[in-house]
């Protein structure tokens, strides 16, 4: 009995080490931070959708608040509602409107960058679903540092 | 001499008061003409559409004798379209609100070879769209033009993408303008469609009212 209680014991001594360093290497490799996203330092706002029918485009807005001291850059997103995602931006010209894509957003340092109408925006193609005013959606934003980031969108007019 | 003067004085007093007169007439008639001067003329133009229902509709002379706010979109622009969509739905209830009534949306497609009468309702529908006094009008891309030109109303094709099936997907860049057309087919105002002089449209109706 003795015996058998020594070596449970030995056996629970030894295994807090290794969960600490298991832990640890977590933490250096940046696995864990990059799987919570929010935890770097992101913080999405006021996100929502343009109202828009199955087969249609619709675009999605919010605000990326940085408060981290490193700059981030959202490269994509993904919405399981829609058959392609692409982040673009509508310009001005001569009085004419058009769009372009773009590849990549960098967001400063400690700072914010807001995705709206008439500007940057998530192009959302071929829409899988009615999205109608009142509707919630997910979007995942892939950040380079954060990693992909949730936001609850709601649809709007 | 004084006498003379006196009596010249008179007439020339009168000159004076007719012609400030008169000025002040020319006055009010410029003003009141050059308020909402005639900048395009369609009345000479018939092109026929099919609407949301797919009912035959000749414009400009199925709206004669009516006040027309028409705007010019295609239903896969995700940003820009939208927007004026928005402020066409926004106007109309304030026209409503200010009871002014029989103004007439007319909104013509950029995209005909896509945008369908059906696509034209979904786009509508979903967004709660009041048909009674509001036509979506898709038509051939000859008779579009037609219309959008003599409105000096320019587009052309902007970035396109595929889709993982190969799909085509295309935008289009475009003039952003809405225009107010009085009761014989005249256009009497441009405006921004996504950026809306809401203030400015609303006076120049009431003053063509």
């Amino acid at each position: 009995m003795k015996m058998g209680n020594r070596t449970q014991e030995t056996r629970g001594r030894k295994r807090k080490p290794s969960v600490l360093l298991v832990l640890s290497l977590i933490l250096v490799s940046g696995i864990l931070p990059l799987a919570a996203g929010t935890e770097h330092g992101v913080k999405i706002e006021d996100a929502y959708v343009r109202v828009a029918a199955e087969g249609m485009m619709s675009a999605a807005y919010f605000t990326i608040i940085n408060t981290s001291e490193i700059p981030d850059t959202l490269y994509g997103v993904k919405a399981n509602f829609a058959e392609m995602a692409q982040l673009h931006k509508s310009y001005r010209k001569n009085g004419m409107v058009g769009m372009k894509q773009v590849m990549f957003v960098v967001v400063p340092a400690e700072s914010s960058f807001e995705f709206k109408p008439g500007s940057y925006h998530v192009m959302l193609m071929n829409l899988k679903e009615n999205l109608k005013i009142g509707r919630k959606v997910e979007l995942e934003l892939l950040f380079k540092r954060s990693g992909a980031v949730m936001v609850e969108a709601s649809v709007r007019r | 001499m004084n006498r003379n003067t006196g009596l010249s004085r008179q007439p020339c007093g009168l000159r004076v008061l007719a012609s400030f007169g008169v000025l002040l007439l020319t006055s009010c008639l410029l003003i009141s003409c050059s308020r909402l001067p005639v900048i395009y003329d369609l009345s000479g133009t018939n092109n026929t559409f099919l609407s949301q229902d797919s009912t035959r509709v000749t414009f400009p002379s199925a709206y004669k004798g009516k006040l027309v706010v028409m705007s010019f979109i295609y239903t896969h622009c995700p940003d820009i379209c939208p927007l004026t969509t928005n402020n066409m739905q926004r106007l109309q209830d304030t026209l409503a609100v200010d009871g002014i009534n029989g103004v007439r949306f007319v909104t013509l497609t950029f995209d005909p070879n896509r945008d369908t009468p059906s696509g034209l309702k979904e786009y509508a529908e979903i967004r709660g769209i009041k048909f009674n006094d509001w036509d979506f009008l898709t038509g051939t891309v000859a008779n579009t033009d037609s219309v959008l030109y003599s409105m000096n109303i320019r587009y052309f094709p902007g970035d396109s993408s595929y889709t993982k099936d190969g799909q085509l997907i295309y935008f289009i860049s475009h003039t952003d303008e809405c225009v107010l057309l009085d009761r014989d087919a005249r256009v009497r105002g441009v405006y921004s469609g996504s950026q809306l002089d809401f203030a400015g449209i609303v006076r120049d109706i009431k003053s063509l009212e």
